[in-house]
């Protein structure tokens, strides 16, 4: 065969193969597309576990069942939707399916779960994208943001569809439903008042960066970070602006409110404390790594019950917990993997979802970060 | 994994976003105009060398005629012949090479650009360095992700069964353009083996183009129609001048004989 010729082809076929592997990641395993959620109520804690929604004992850290029961067998996509627990005995969660190949397509499920058995009670397959945040429940309604640009209300007991309220662009935030309200942050940059009954919009409020997260709500003023690098206050009833203060980057992660003071963190792992009415800084405290770097944070902090500790989970994996009166960490604990998701603070205990590492789930002291349980425990792969 | 590359083209990316009336596509293609000014030394190179190999082809049928049972011979007197005439039978393969990180890093930038998920916008988020000049641009992020009703930062499905058709346009910008580059061969007859390893690669090259573009987002597409129907601009700019040129010349060497 001409030699040239065949040089040439065989150049081109590997460039192309070459161009086939490396932009597919050519990995194994699961590769998390999002972070996973956990949930606490009463003495249980949902997570939301990749291939397995999981339901635990927060103090011990058992399983008390998953669902589904084998991924292997019966694959129902991954989990990663921060999950929701009604007062009637059902708990919700998403997953997303994918089914390869070149005409793939993705199967986005919500599922209500009996609580005590993890039974399927109904599903709801109506979305094309992806679930990031979770859902919230109100008025008998469970509602839930989706990438494909809707908000779903979905009735709680059927799971049949109320109503849907279409934005601009992804919906990746948890709304929140406060009596015959939703809000509603888009990526389309703006935040959504809706009727809760009927998904008409009640007022909306415009900025120059995407809403990713969920607003904060007290005393009749919500808080809430975007992507312009900016922390606004807004009055719940009329969507009018009380104050803003500009951060250093990106607010990706909910604000924390306690009392009479609004804590956030900016993707640059820079926390601040403002004051609630007016948005005067108390404090600043920049995170930084052992190479005094700043370590990057996606998610909002969580308040311990008594006020008195801020803990922020960082991207690198470690966790914080800072004095809420001034800032100084009071305690750092690290750990494998990525710390994106928001971290739940239940009595003494604080609980840390992690993707890529095990253990990927795990609770510390919330007195000094000793690790009460981690799940899988270190070395051991479930 | 190429990052040095990728981040910049993010940037860039945003930086047109911004004064092309904030259209994804556009972007996407005003990006794509600009690498391939870019890479243009290497394109024309590339089709220089083209060229060359067309003009040797007699030469070449000659050899084959005459060593064709002995291919060690065959293949040191082509090597002599290229040798000779200046030509790196390698370097039509040169700018193909170049383009592949650069496919990869245009490929990661639209996906942080138009991220599907959140894990690929917060990888962005620590590296829009334009932002230190121009503020509001990092509020820009996520691009507005839609073109025909169609997710840029997502492969085609059969949800959207029109996106289809991008793949299929890519699959015929290639193939046209594959057309326009490969230089016929000197023979024919669609026997010699060169000449069937060109048919060959006039439809499995497009193929393949065709399927990486059913398998990753549609904005990857938009790149490859985009920077084919350059390609072939180029082509025949450069044809209409060696035209020109032609006629130009041509008269000074009728006169020449006259001296």
């Amino acid at each position: 065969m001409n030699r040239f010729w065949t040089q040439r082809w065989s150049v081109v076929l590997a460039t192309l193969t070459a161009l086939l592997l490396v932009t597919s990641g050519c990995a194994g395993g699961v590769r998390a597309s999002s972070w996973t959620g956990l949930t606490v109520v009463g003495d249980t804690l949902y997570a939301a576990d990749l291939q397995q929604a999981r339901v635990m004992d927060k103090t011990s850290g058992d399983t008390l069942w998953t669902f589904p029961r084998n991924p292997e067998d019966n694959n129902q996509g991954l989990f990663y939707a921060t999950p929701a627990v009604s007062n009637g005995g059902q708990v919700f969660f998403a997953s997303q399916l994918e089914t390869g190949g070149f005409f793939s397509q993705r199967q986005s499920i919500v599922w209500a779960l009996d609580e005590e058995t993890g039974e399927e009670l109904w599903r709801f397959e109506g979305a094309s994208g992806n679930y990031v945040e979770g859902g919230t429940l109100g008025n008998g309604l469970f509602v839930i943001g989706n990438g494909d640009g809707n908000v779903y209300a979905l009735e709680e007991e059927s799971g049949s569809l109320q109503w849907t309220f279409k934005t601009g662009h992804h919906v990746w935030a948890t709304p929140l439903v406060v009596s015959d309200t939703v809000y509603v942050g888009a990526m389309d940059r703006h935040l959504y008042a809706l009727d809760l009954d009927t998904g008409e919009v009640i007022w909306q409020f415009e900025r120059k960066g995407a809403f990713a997260s969920t607003p904060a709500l007290k005393d009749g003023t919500l808080y809430i970070g975007a992507f312009d690098d900016v922390l606004y206050a807004i009055d719940a009833e009329t969507g009018s602006e009380r104050w803003h203060v500009e951060g250093e980057d990106w607010f990706w992660g909910s604000p924390a409110v306690y009392e009479d003071t609004v804590f956030a963190v900016d993707v640059k792992g820079r926390v601040c404390a403002l004051n609630a009415a007016s948005g005067e800084a108390r404090w600043h405290k920049s995170l930084v790594n052992d190479q005094n770097q700043p370590v990057p944070v996606r998610a909002g902090p969580a308040v311990s019950q008594d006020g008195s500790q801020l803990f922020v989970s960082a991207e690198n994996g470690t966790l914080y917990a800072l004095d809420t009166s001034d800032g100084l960490v009071e305690w750092s604990r690290a750990a494998e993997g990525r710390g994106l998701s928001e971290p739940v603070v239940s009595d003494q205990l604080v609980y840390q979802s992690l993707i890529l590492s095990t253990p990927r789930i795990r609770a510390l002291q919330v007195e000094d970060g000793r690790e009460a349980w981690a799940f899988p425990p270190a070395g051991e792969e479930d | 994994m190429l990052d040095f590359i990728t981040y910049p083209f993010a940037n860039l990316l945003l930086l047109l976003y911004r004064y092309m009336g904030h259209q994804t596509v556009v972007a996407i293609a005003a990006l794509t105009i600009l690498i391939r000014l870019l890479i243009l030394p290497l394109t024309l190179s590339q089709q220089r060398s083209a060229q060359k190999m067309q003009e040797l082809q007699p030469e070449i049928e000659k050899l084959r005629e005459k060593y064709g049972d002995d291919q060690e011979k065959l293949a040191q007197e082509q090597m002599k012949l290229w040798r000779k005439a200046g030509v790196n039978p390698m370097g039509g393969c040169l700018p193909l090479l170049i383009q592949l990180p650069i496919m990869i890093a245009l490929y990661r930038a639209i996906i942080f650009c138009v991220p599907s998920t959140p894990i690929q916008l917060f990888q962005f988020s620590g590296h829009i360095f334009i932002d230190e000049w121009l503020p509001s641009l990092s509020g820009l992020v996520p691009l507005q992700s839609t073109f025909l009703g169609m997710g840029l930062g997502q492969p085609p499905s059969p949800a959207q069964w029109w996106s289809y058709a991008l793949p299929i346009l890519v699959f015929a910008t290639s193939w046209l353009q594959q057309r326009l580059l490969t230089p016929p061969t000197a023979s024919g007859d669609g026997q010699s083996q060169a000449e069937m390893m060109n048919q060959q690669m006039q439809v499995m090259m497009p193929l393949m183009f065709g399927f990486i573009s059913l398998q990753y987002a549609t904005g990857l597409s938009i790149y490859f129609i985009i920077s084919n129907l350059f390609g072939m601009a180029q082509y025949y700019f450069i044809r209409m001048n060696r035209e020109e040129e032609s006629e130009e010349t041509l008269p000074q060497r009728k006169r020449r004989p006259k001296k």
